[in-house]
């Protein structure tokens, strides 16, 4: 079997019933199957300031490789979002020495995924290592001329900083499935065996919603757990062997020295 | 989805469980400083929940 990759170009569009796709650069490729495999992108928070240097999103490694250079000098860093990438960055950036606020909405650490004891033993940890966690307070506004100077809360506080970085979540990469006429419902849909609601595409990894059996749900995972099993279950399937995809769930978060292992869904 | 919840070992001591139940039977652990504890949950979920399921913090 050959394999070719291309890069530097994107899918404009797919005609399924030729079973061809398009791409932007004007070439266009025959398929027997195909596997959309988009992921997700950063949720990003439609604040006045969003186009100052110092205001950035937190997901990719595009986004570490920009961040990281601006950390080598001493920072006042506020992030936005005390989920786990939010914390993991605080932790890092707190060993690299700079001052670090985390601003989060909900009223603890974690609130959407673990139990309170957990949020209570990660806001502890945090603390205790210099950072300032906020809790139920929002950005509004960030301020600054060329650079970032502040971020303004949404009750009229004005907390000065020099970098304000952005993890407050993900949105599934659906445009381009939704654009051919695939169901789109927050995940592009696929069945155990990773077929969309088209029989000859599959999706993979971050930008499906599949069907969790064990927990009766459907379910969209962001883990590198889901996006390897995922991918080589589609793979499989895409090989012509009968697959069900119904793993079990693990994902960890690196904070300080402490792990955190996760297993299943709560 | 959980209806309740167990905790394994002491956070102040730095290593702990908390797992997460429906029908007493286990969703999810997250383990804390406790790789074991994880690589048996991940061979645990669905079973009934009992004091020794996991391994001590």
């Amino acid at each position: 079997m050959r394999c070719r990759a291309k890069f530097g170009t994107s899918v404009s569009e797919i005609d399924r019933e030729g079973a061809r796709i398009q791409c932007a650069d004007g070439t266009s490729y025959g398929y027997d199957s195909l596997l959309l495999a988009t992921g997700t992108r950063p949720r990003m928070l439609g604040l006045p300031g969003f186009d100052l240097p110092g205001f950035l999103p937190l997901r990719t490694l595009a986004d570490v490789d920009h961040l990281r250079p601006l950390l080598e000098v001493p920072r006042c860093i506020v992030i936005v979002g005390g989920g786990y990438i939010g914390l993991e960055v605080a932790a890092v950036a707190r060993g690299l020495g700079h001052e670090v606020m985390v601003l989060e909405r909900q009223a603890r650490v974690l609130n959407r995924v673990v139990a309170p004891a957990l949020s209570q033993f990660y806001a502890t940890l945090h603390t205790s290592r210099g950072v300032v966690l906020r809790f139920g307070v929002s950005a509004a506004v960030v301020e600054g001329d060329g650079e970032v100077e502040a971020v303004q809360l949404t009750s009229g506080e004005r907390i000065e900083c020099d970098l304000v970085l952005v993890a407050v979540g993900a949105v599934p990469n659906t445009e381009l499935a939704q654009a051919v006429g695939l169901a789109v419902e927050d995940g592009i849909p696929v069945d155990a065996s990773c077929r969309t609601s088209d029989p000859a595409i599959f999706a993979a990894a971050d930008c499906t919603r599949f069907p969790a059996a064990r927990y009766g749900l459907t379910i969209r995972l962001e883990s590198v757990q889901n996006a390897v099993d995922q991918a080589k279950a589609a793979a499989k399937a895409i090989m012509g062997e009968e697959v069900t995809y119904d793993p079990v769930p693990w994902f960890w978060s690196d904070q300080y020295e402490v792990k955190l292992q996760i297993a299943g869904l709560s | 989805m959980h209806e309740e919840t167990k905790q394994v070992g002491d956070p102040a001591g730095g290593s702990f469980d908390i797992a997460y139940l429906r029908d007493d039977r286990l969703l999810a652990v997250d383990s804390v400083a406790h790789p074991r504890s994880h690589m048996m949950a991940r061979r645990s979920l669905g079973e009934a929940w009992r004091e020794d399921l996991l391994p001590a913090a």
